[in-house]
């Protein structure tokens, strides 16, 4: 019942697509995700085949006592989707949750790493 | 070019905001869009600041009690790199949080987690409500 109860809360939690950045460097992209009030725990990062899904719901303690004078940010729920490319290695990305910011490393698939010819002399 | 219109539409309240902030404990002088979000609680103990800054640790963040405000400063800092994306603000910071009342400063905590920053601002002894117990002499 308990369980029930939650389900119903979360239906009022507004959506959001959290603000992210994506950046490429020589080892790979980035996928730098602001989520403020989300922990390690309440994350939920899928990939189906090419789409990757981070969803998550923060957790601010609400208040029970005194007046709320300024109200400016909530509880939401964070969803949002990135598409990935071929030139990405699946199965090589690796997540970091640390102070409400989610960093997605996106490998380079091992192929498409740039690689020196080496030039033989005849 | 965008004309912000919103100052006229919202003039009546633009003024009751003003005379809020003669009357009001505390007030926050930027509104709008200002960076970052704050959430203000307050008890009869204490006043508590809540701030949304994800990604940054409490030793890059620069908290000020002056006489009779808070400051929060901080500067969110670029990644190198080739962005294909940016939405996340980058740059100087700066709220300000007036407090007209006065505060215990030697009592004030202040911490981080999960991107959301926690201030404690317990409330001066002078200032806290007091009840006053009423002895009916016969």
């Amino acid at each position: 019942m308990n369980k029930e109860k939650t389900q119903e809360k979360r239906q009022d939690i507004p959506e959001v697509k959290p603000p992210s950045d994506i950046i490429q460097k020589n080892e790979g992209f980035y996928i730098f995700i602001d989520m403020p009030g989300v922990g390690k725990d309440d994350l939920n990062i899928e990939m189906d085949n090419k789409t990757l899904f981070v969803d998550a719901y923060s957790s601010y303690p609400l208040e029970q006592t005194g007046t709320m004078i300024v109200n400016e940010f909530g509880n939401v729920h964070y969803s949002r989707k990135f598409t990935l490319s071929d030139e990405v290695d699946k199965e090589g990305i690796t997540a970091n949750m640390t102070n409400g910011l989610l960093k997605l490393h996106l490998p380079r698939a091992k192929e498409l790493q740039p690689r020196k010819i080496e030039i033989e002399q005849a | 070019m965008v004309l912000d219109f919103t100052n006229l539409y919202d003039f009546p309240s633009s003024v009751e905001r003003m005379f809020d902030e003669f009357t009001n404990p505390l007030s926050i002088s930027q509104r709008r869009m200002a960076y970052p979000p704050l959430n203000v609680n307050e008890t009869d103990e204490a006043i508590i600041v809540r701030a949304e800054i994800p990604g940054m640790s409490i030793k890059d963040i620069d908290l000020t009690l002056t006489e009779s405000s808070l400051v929060i400063k901080g500067e969110r800092k670029n990644e190198e790199g080739r962005y294909f994306r940016q939405e996340r603000p980058t740059g100087f910071f700066q709220r300000v949080i007036n407090l007209n009342l006065k505060i215990d400063r030697d009592n004030i905590k202040a911490t981080m987690k999960n991107g959301l920053l926690n201030i404690y601002l317990p409330k001066a002894e002078e200032v806290k409500p007091k009840q006053i117990n009423i002895k009916v002499e016969g």
